[in-house]
């Protein structure tokens, strides 16, 4: 059901395929790890000193704010490049067989683990800023595991499309940036009201839902909002189970479209 | 013993649209406009046969007569469009140089990510990483990326790798094309051992005396039919006769006697027909067949007793076969039209392949290609499709006889 059976049998391979992806992302040194910190690091800062100094936006605490909002959606901005396995392992794909639904999960994998690093940093970031540290914060493993299976659910889909329509990756980095500004990241949660007209997008992105409830776990330690869960659950679980519908659809034929 | 594989009426089509509409963007605007077109391709038609188990089979054919297709069905990496496949047993497909291996990462990790694909335990991996390591000879490059490895290096880590996941049936198609002779003898000698232990084998190659040491069985596919199956010796015997008769189809276009001349010209070959003792032109030639040489010449002026030379190249371009009518005793006396000399060679007893024919006519005494009135390379050729390898490949002495018409 669902490959789950699949992912267990070949969950050595998985972890193959994981490891050589993070090798090759952090260049096998502790440091890349550093270097890939760096990058939304230097866009908090540029973006902070944006919004504090020239919008002069007053909010509490807007630098771990941005942050905590910042790191989740760079979980969910890695589609962007999960998209690519299906093609990224063309030569493997084309001259053995094995379930494709692997490659796609390590892929996600691999990136969850990145992510479960770079929360250790945010939680460090979220005591130095002066976040509001509570038992809370143990759920965040929790959503961020949710988060991962809406992750795969998108890569299955858009892998597979990827392999039949090469601008399928340049059609998902504009709808990504349009949906990071549709999610409260860089602006206050509280600037789109039950009663504005664009509060029904803010219901229907499913990031604004998982950016909320981050923050509430990792900044103001409190318990997040019985909507944005119930929304993070419908939408990571409608995620997983269409986006592997079409994947199951086009699976057979990717070997010869690749 | 039962079978292993059994393909029953297996077809593959494959679509090739007519524009690459490859593109989202294009697809959407498409919906207006015309619907997107394909050209249908049948890789492959109708095919069924048997592998039992233990056994070997050899897949031969010319480029893009569907054997990698049918190697890629067999390996569960296509599907067929209709038919059936069945198979028991882990398979291992070594398809192509790379077999898949990730050129960004290092040999050491290949290795693990390959196992791990074909289901070994990663214990078992570290355990037999040593004998892996020593068997492609790789010792000090495993820690090198592969996009710095040489395509032989590529195929003896593949073929290392794929000998210790311990397949029960193994698919090769072209990995033993490169890498040194070596360590290609390396591989068939283990292919061999592995066959007799009885793993079966499909093998794909474009070298017949590969097939022929390796296979007890084969098929030969042409546009994705069966042309020709059953013992290799016959296959690989069908599959050459086949080759022969396309390439002189295609040889007949350019003609050998209209290049620049080389000679002083007195007298010229005009004509080369290879016949069989019916008269009856053709150019495959089983060993035990008699080969009939007609050569057309033509005088510009008297030529007081030329002679005839004929050589015989093996494909590797080494005389295997020479014969002139001074050797003979033939005296042409003085030739002043033109006519037709035959040659007839009464068996060919040489190793399958192609021979070309080099003729020449020379000065009576002066047999030096320099002092010849008129030298052909390339004058024709003829396929040996027996295959006797018993035969040496020195000069053969065979009964010959000239006649001048």
């Amino acid at each position: 059901m669902l490959s789950i059976r699949t992912y267990y049998k070949y969950r050595e391979l998985i972890w193959s395929l994981v490891v050589a992806d993070l090798k090759s992302k952090y260049k096998n040194s502790a440091l890349g790890f550093f270097w890939s910190m760096l990058d939304p690091l230097l866009i908090s800062i540029v973006m902070i000193f944006v919004f504090m100094h020239v919008f002069d936006l007053r909010m509490e605490n807007y630098p771990l704010y941005l942050i905590s909002g910042l790191m989740t959606w760079r979980f969910f901005n890695s589609t962007a490049s999960t998209m690519r396995v299906i093609r990224g392992y063309s030569g493997l794909i084309r001259k053995i067989y094995f379930p494709k639904e692997i490659l796609v999960l390590s892929a996600c994998l691999s990136s969850l683990i990145s992510t479960l690093f770079e929360f250790v940093v945010l939680f460090i970031i979220s005591i130095v800023l002066g976040g509001n540290i509570t038992g809370w914060i143990v759920l965040t493993p929790l959503v961020l595991l949710l988060l991962f299976v809406m992750v795969i659910g998108f890569s299955f889909a858009l892998s597979t499309l990827y392999v039949f329509y090469e601008d399928m990756q340049h059609i998902w980095n504009v709808v990504l940036r349009a949906l990071f500004y549709a999610t409260p990241i860089i602006y206050p949660a509280t600037r789109i009201a039950p009663d504005s007209p664009y509060y029904i997008i803010f219901i229907l992105n499913p990031m604004s839902h998982f950016v909320i409830t981050i923050r509430h776990l990792i900044m103001y330690g409190d318990s997040p909002a019985l909507g944005s869960v119930i929304g993070m659950l419908v939408f990571s679980i409608i995620a997983y189970v269409a986006g592997f519908i079409i994947f199951k659809r086009y699976e057979a034929r990717l070997p010869e479209e690749v | 013993m039962g079978n292993v594989i059994k393909v029953r009426e297996v077809s593959k089509k494959f679509r090739i649209p007519h524009e690459k509409r490859a593109t989202l963007f294009d697809h959407i605007l498409g919906l207006t406009g015309k619907r997107v077109t394909y050209d249908e391709f049948w890789a492959l038609k109708n095919i069924s046969f048997n592998v039992e188990k233990g056994s070997s089979m050899g897949l031969i054919g010319k480029n893009g007569s569907g054997k990698s297709t049918l190697l890629r069905l067999i390996g569960n990496i296509y599907s067929p469009t209709t038919g059936s496949i069945e198979t028991v047993g882990r398979i291992m497909p070594l398809i192509g140089l790379t077999t898949g291996m990730q050129l960004s990462l290092t040999g050491k990790d290949n290795i693990f990510l390959y196992g791990s694909i074909m289901g070994i335990p990663r214990k078992r991996l570290m355990d037999e990483y040593d004998e892996i390591v020593e068997f492609a000879e790789l010792g000090e490059f495993m820690d090198l990326k592969l996009r710095d490895y040489s395509s032989g290096m590529l195929a003896r880590l593949a073929f290392s790798i794929a000998l210790a996941t311990d397949p029960d049936i193994m698919l090769i198609d072209e990995v033993l094309a490169v890498g040194d002779l070596n360590f290609r003898k390396k591989c068939m000698k283990k292919i061999d051992e592995i066959n007799s232990s009885g793993k079966s084998i499909l093998f794909v190659s474009h070298q017949t005396s590969q097939v022929k040491s390796l296979c007890d069985t084969a098929i030969f596919l042409d546009s994705g039919k069966i042309k020709s199956m059953g013992d290799t010796d016959k296959v690989v015997d069908d599959y050459l006769h086949f080759m022969a008769l396309q390439e002189e189809k295609a040889e007949k276009r350019i003609s050998p006697f209209d290049g620049p001349i080389a000679g002083t010209g007195e007298i010229m070959i005009t004509s080369l027909r290879t016949t069989d003792s019916n008269n009856k032109e053709k150019t495959a030639f089983s060993s035990d067949e008699p080969l009939i040489l007609e050569i057309g010449f033509k005088p510009l002026k008297p030529v007081e007793r030329p002679v005839f030379m004929v050589q015989v190249l093996s494909p590797e371009g080494k005389l295997v076969y020479g014969t002139n009518t001074q050797k003979e005793k033939l005296d042409l006396g003085t030739v002043s039209k033109e006519g037709r000399i035959t040659l007839n060679i009464a068996r060919l007893p040489f190793p399958h392949g192609r021979y070309t024919i080099n003729l020449g006519v020379f000065r009576e005494g002066k047999l030096k290609a320099k002092l010849a009135y008129h030298f052909v390379k390339n004058a024709g050729a003829v396929f040996v499709t027996s295959g006797k390898q018993e035969f040496s490949r020195n000069q053969a002495k065979v009964a010959v006889k000239w006649n001048v018409t």
